[in-house]
């Protein structure tokens, strides 16, 4: 190849490359990607009245476990159509249901045992059993893993202690053990794992993710609701949560202040931030719709109240939210059914039946993905 | 798309690395041995733009930059350790990646030493050492080891007021720079502004896959590793396919500027490359970085640990400059003394 045509060649590809690069970082920001939040709009429930459609990720391999009646497995269900994709027959009742963050295998605790079942979420299979070193016969009660699975921390029944694993291919190896005297609910993270949260009478306990120390405590403007579940939003700097009178409060991480919204909601209800954005999604106090938060700001976006048809369709009331990582967001009634709803509108786009009925105890999805890389 | 988007990042990286010689081997030494700044410039200007660029972005909501640990004996040692290694290799994990694309069979050696000197420390068999000088950090009230919360600055407007008090004295400085006396390919400002923008490009599309980082050579180096030698995909990202592309860019640009040609320099610089190579290796897998993830992109997040990291790596550089410009200049005395001996008498008058 002479120098005259390599000389008009490269430049083609390279400007190729700057206009495959710039087409890249568009198309992030045209799909979302690339946005820290989006807005909301008000709602309108469609369901029977030419109902929208809403995209869901197909590319994503995942699903919604649920642990129903029976209680005795956990039901892997498709999050495009509510499909049952398998079953994983557990040994009895489990106490928790907590996926890796791989998203390939749940780890199932007993209320009765020391021992954690691993399942895996493609074959439907046990696993392995982990009998946690220094565990000393503790029930385990909470499990929380750090964003990339590296690190595990437990919680146990009828102890203040927090237990710190580095895990790696489902194998545990016990690290450090620390006391959190002043706390008793479940344990939350911050998105690096620097920081832990949890519950307490006097607020939210904070403490170092690297040797348990106790930081700080962030005072609550209300009562905080015994035992019930908090939820750090997608960017992880607002820890959001219920108080004992229903109504919102959410934790600034960067300020460690904490305040409340007087808006009633059903503090029986977890709230759900939908994957890539940056809303909190609230069962309202008749469990009959949806409220929108701003995760960071705290303000109101948009309320839904479910018409009456959508209501009959749930059996009267919504039972559990998910998110179910592939777009949409599942409100499952107390008749086993799904409302399907489009996070940014909150509307309706679709109903299936779940099979879930009343007795839904554990739900939570999975997202597989490769391996969450660390670069440190 | 976003495997296009790495390798053609990769490429226009690799191509302005040619293009500008980017090389912060050379950049370091130039405060030790030299007058010209340029490189050292440029470097600064990369770090202006993405200093600016990454607190914008934070602030907009697209990233929550990742930031180490302050594990200041691993930033320590790994960084002095990697500055050492850099002189002998010579050139930085960026210049020798680019370097081998030109066809410099001594960069090619040095590369085969960066990686097996990062498989021996990370999951290796020295995998003890970084354990255990990564054991010890110091805690910033258990939030991200940057300056920003070193110095308790929370709110947006002292996060800002901070960032001014940097780049603005960088900006005076860069404004007052001379001419530049030695100019081969692209000026200082040509080459730190492709570099900056490209650098923080690689904030964005990796954000678009969950990964809060921009540029680095090191763990992309040990991921490509492991999954050609083991076919284990984990830790393969958007770096890893820059690191493929930078070569091939570098090569087309010493194509276009008819410098692509196969170099091998004496045996002895050889095995001494292929050592600062591994030396560079070890040195980066300790301090979690290298000239590019520290000194690029851990600095743009103002963190501690990155910024400690650079510190020692610019003196590991200066010690062992110091030590093979010492080695060189005794050798070649020796050389010119015995050439006088040999010549004949009334010639060395």
């Amino acid at each position: 190849m002479s120098r005259t045509t390599v000389n008009r060649i490269i430049p083609i590809v390279m400007a190729a490359a700057a206009v495959t690069l710039t087409a890249t970082i568009v198309s992030g920001i045209v799909d979302g990607t690339l946005t820290g939040g989006s807005s909301i709009t008000s709602g309108q429930s469609v369901f029977g009245a030419g109902a929208s459609t809403l995209q869901v990720d197909d590319d994503l391999e995942g699903g919604i476990l649920v642990v129903a009646h029976p209680a005795t497995e956990i039901r892997v269900l498709d999050p495009a159509d509510g499909s049952e994709r398998g079953r994983i027959e557990l040994r009895r009742e489990p106490a928790t249901i907590t996926p890796t963050p791989g998203g390939v295998s749940v780890f199932v605790t007993y209320p009765d045992t020391e021992e954690i079942e691993v399942y895996s979420t493609t074959e439907f299979e046990h696993e392995r059993t982990i009998a946690p070193e220094d565990g000393d016969g503790r029930i385990p009660e909470h499990l929380t893993f750090s964003e990339n699975g590296d690190t595990l921390f437990v919680t146990w029944r009828d102890s203040d202690a927090v237990s710190v694993y580095s895990h790696s291919m489902l194998d545990l190896s016990f690290r450090y053990e620390f006391a959190t005297p002043e706390a008793n609910g479940p344990l939350y993270r911050n998105r690096r794992a620097t920081r832990l949260y949890r519950a307490g009478d006097s607020g939210i306990e904070i403490y170092f993710a690297q040797n348990g120390e106790h930081i700080d405590t962030i005072r609550l403007p209300g009562e905080p609701a015994d035992g019930k579940a908090w939820v750090f939003n997608a960017r992880r700097t607002h820890l959001w949560g219920t108080d004992a009178s229903g109504n919102p409060i959410v934790v600034d991480e960067t300020a460690s202040s904490a305040r409340g919204i007087d808006v009633p909601v059903s503090a029986d209800l977890a709230p759900v931030i939908p994957a890539d954005t940056e809303h909190v999604l609230y069962v309202d106090a008749a469990q009959t719709g949806l409220l929108a938060f701003d995760a960071r700001s705290g303000n109101r976006l948009a309320d839904e109240t479910f018409s009456q048809e959508v209501l009959d369709e749930l059996g009267g009331r919504i039972a559990r939210i998910v998110d179910t990582g592939a777009g949409p967001v599942w409100a499952i009634g107390s008749s086993g059914t799904v409302a399907v709803l489009d996070p940014a509108t909150l509307s309706v786009t679709d109903m299936h039946d779940a099979g879930a009925r009343e007795t839904v105890m554990a739900v939570s999805s999975i997202v597989q993905q490769d391996g969450n890389f660390a670069c440190f | 798309m976003i495997v296009a988007g790495g390798i053609s990042l990769g490429l226009l990286l690799g191509y302005a690395l040619q293009r500008g010689g980017y090389c912060m081997n050379t950049a370091f030494r130039s405060f030790y041995l030299e007058k010209d700044r340029s490189l050292v410039r440029a470097w600064a200007l990369v770090l202006l733009i993405n200093v600016i660029g990454v607190a914008l972005l934070t602030d907009l909501g697209v990233l929550l930059p990742e930031v180490a640990p302050f594990f200041w004996p691993a930033a320590i040692v790994g960084g002095f350790v990697f500055g050492m290694g850099m002189v002998l290799a010579g050139g930085c994990a960026s210049g020798t990646y680019y370097r081998c694309g030109r066809g410099m069979l001594g960069s090619i050696a040095a590369l085969v030493g960066f990686v097996i000197g990062t498989a021996l420390i990370d999951g290796g068999a020295l995998v003890e050492i970084q354990q255990q000088l990564r054991g010890t950090t110091i805690d910033v009230s258990g939030r991200e080891a940057t300056l920003f919360n070193v110095l308790g600055l929370e709110s947006t407007a002292a996060r800002w007021l901070l960032i001014a008090g940097i780049t603005i004295p960088a900006i005076a400085w860069l404004s007052r720079a001379p001419k530049q006396r030695f100019l081969i390919g692209w000026s200082w400002r040509k080459t730190g502004a492709a570099v900056g923008v490209l650098a923080l490009a690689t904030w964005v599309i990796s954000a678009m896959q969950g990964r809060d980082f921009g540029l680095s050579f090191t763990q992309p180096t040990v991921a490509l590793t492991r999954f050609l030698v083991t076919g284990d995909s984990a830790g393969i990202s958007v770096a890893s396919f820059i690191v493929i592309g930078v070569p091939v860019g570098a090569f087309l640009a010493a194509k276009a500027a008819g410098e692509a040609i196969l170099r091998m320099p004496d045996p002895g610089r050889f095995v001494r490359q292929f050592g600062g190579g591994a030396t560079m290796g070890l040195g980066a897998s300790i301090a979690g970085g290298c000239n590019i993830g520290h000194s690029i992109t851990g600095v743009s997040t103002l963190g501690i640990t990155a910024i400690t990291s650079t510190a020692f790596i610019m003196l590991g550089c200066w010690v062992m400059t110091g030590i093979v410009y010492r080695s060189e200049r005794r050798k070649m005395e020796a050389e010119v003394a015995a050439m006088r001996a040999a010549a004949p008498q009334g010639e060395t008058s």
